[in-house]
């Protein structure tokens, strides 16, 4: 009778006589077994196993029909304690049934382990969801997956850093990760390209490889030229996980800024992190540098000539603006944007520097503010170190502080 | 991540920081203090700090490894005053030796001298974009 239970629900012969011979349940009768059996799948179907989970767990885990329903009950309990909620436990139990083997005394061990390699408690949980057989043993399982992504050129310090921001990495093969390294760099990334990639986006472990090249494709086919997509794709892999229409949308949104659509892959050809702002972000500093005394049209223009204008901070540009303001120079960005980069404490240093030989610096003769360090040098005779300690930016912003006060 | 709260950024920056890097909302005071500690090493002012941090927050989740060895590289490359370099190009701090070395070694192919590449690099920190 219990032999045509098990494969009434689906076990083969095999199966079924592998189970009844195992360990732990074979000293128990048949009609013992019969009712627990009825009780653990009744249970098991009642918290959201299909038969198909049952059939599996059952062949990796011949004792959970030894056990009680109580027993297993309170063993989900004692995971949701961890902070999982019971959907997430009898997600990881069907994924590795092992756990049903396990007490929440060697639970919370593994858990210690892998915090041991600075990870937080949210992340171990996330680590355990995404490759439950972590915990059969955290350290052989983390040391393997470090040995063996490290082997592809990747630190133990990245091989860490990667499994926090991509916990599924740890669940993916090793064959998978190194054929995915291998398309990688078939698409044109170099070797070092790909490590970087890998290491800032580890998601695209993830990816296939005919995705991959399918992803780059469609950002050729926008117009951009695929070395443009490799450089772009290298300093902003996170635009790989965007879907194509999703970037479609982006640029359109971006347009609507006062942009050509020319001028908006420019602009992120240049400065490839601007896919990651939002619309509403990249308003804000457009009028934010309005107010700071300029016309749109002068602002769009700014970002044209410099689209990294867009990933610095405004207090940054505010800063930079008022000074430039205070010696008379308002036009300066809109004439050369690119100075915009200039660090203000070199910029101030020259400019006494400058007024100390009787020199006036204006929009007339500004690009003596910008010639290269070494013309400097060869010229007046003074290192940019020496300059930056006898015209300290910090020493002025310091007085100025003290007179508002 | 009160650290980053006492670098005196505005919410709209510290928005567009999370927006660049949603990972920096995980760091804890630590992992942003050694970041502040490693750029005050090289000599950068508050409001230097301030700036780099504001304009790039993908250094925070950066390893220090990495930008101690992009440090050292540069500063053996002849570049000076790296908190001026990065102060004016925040962004210089997310490129890897690699791609610097690939991008002097294009150029000196060119014809130019490697003084001089460094020189344009140190006086016009745009051209780092071009890596």
């Amino acid at each position: 009778m219990l032999k045509e239970l098990f494969l009434k629900f689906g076990y083969t012969e095999d199966e079924y006589e592998r189970i009844r011979n195992s360990y732990s349940i074979k000293n128990y009768h048949d009609e013992t077994l019969v009712i627990k059996f009825n009780e653990i799948t009744n249970y098991l179907i009642s918290v959201g196993y299909d038969k198909n989970d049952i059939i599996r767990t059952g062949k990796i885990l011949p004792q959970i029909f030894g056990l009680s329903v109580s027993n297993i009950s309170k063993k989900i309990v004692d995971m949701m304690s961890l902070g999982y909620t019971r959907d997430e436990v009898v997600e990881i139990s069907k994924s590795f049934p092992k756990i049903f083997s396990y007490t929440a005394e060697t639970n919370k061990k593994q858990i210690d382990v892998i915090e041991s390699y600075s990870y937080t408690k949210k992340q171990a949980l996330k680590l355990i969801k995404a490759s439950p057989r972590i915990l059969a043993n955290a350290e052989t399982y983390i040391e393997a997956k470090i040995k063996n992504i490290t082997s592809l050129g990747f630190s133990r310090d990245d091989v860490i850093k990667m499994s926090k921001a991509y916990p599924i990495l740890f669940r993916l093969s090793f064959k998978h990760i190194k054929n995915s390294f291998e398309g990688i760099m078939k698409l044109g990334y170099s070797f070092e390209g790909t490590i970087k990639i890998g290491r800032e986006y580890p998601q695209i472990f993830g990816f296939n490889g005919d995705k991959l090249n399918e992803k780059i494709n469609e950002l050729v086919d926008l117009g951009y030229t695929r070395e443009d997509v490799l450089r772009i794709t290298k300093s902003s892999p996170s635009i790989l996980g965007l879907n194509i229409d999703s970037i479609k949308t982006k640029i359109e949104e971006i347009r609507s800024i006062g942009y050509s659509r020319e001028e908006v892959l420019e602009i992120t050809r240049v400065s490839p992190p601007i896919y990651t702002y939002s619309t509403t972000s990249m308003m804000k500093k457009v009028h934010g540098i309005i107010n700071l005394g300029y016309t749109r049209e002068e602002v769009l223009d700014m970002t044209i000539s410099l689209p990294s204008i867009y990933g610095f901070n405004i207090e940054n540009i505010k800063e930079k603006v008022e000074f430039y303001d205070s010696i008379g120079m308002h036009d300066l960005l809109v004439v050369n944007t690119k100075n915009l980069m200039q660090s203000v404490a070199l910029s101030y240093a020259r400019y006494k520097f400058y007024l100390s030989l009787g020199i006036n610096i204006s929009m007339d003769n500004y690009e003596k503010l910008f010639i290269s360090n070494k013309v400097f040098e060869k010229l007046y005779g003074i290192k940019k170190e020496e300059l930056l300690n006898r015209y300290s930016y910090e020493e002025y912003i310091e007085s100025k502080e003290k007179v508002k006060k | 991540m009160d650290e980053l709260f006492d670098l005196g950024l505005s919410d709209e920056t510290l928005k567009n920081m999370i927006e660049l890097n949603p990972l920096i909302m995980k760091l804890s005071n630590e992992e942003v203090l050694d970041k502040i500690n490693l750029l005050k090493s090289i000599n950068c002012s508050s409001n230097q700090i301030s700036n780099i941090i504001g304009s790039n927050s993908m250094l925070l989740t950066r390893s220090n490894t990495d930008i101690i060895k992009l440090i050292n590289y540069l500063n053996g490359l002849g570049f000076s005053s790296l908190n001026i370099l990065f102060d004016s190009n925040p962004y210089i701090l997310n490129l890897d030796i690699f791609e610097v070395n690939n991008y002097i070694e294009d150029r000196i192919s060119n014809g130019e001298l490697l003084e001089d590449i460094i020189d344009d690099l140190d006086s016009n920190t745009y051209l780092f974009n071009e890596i």
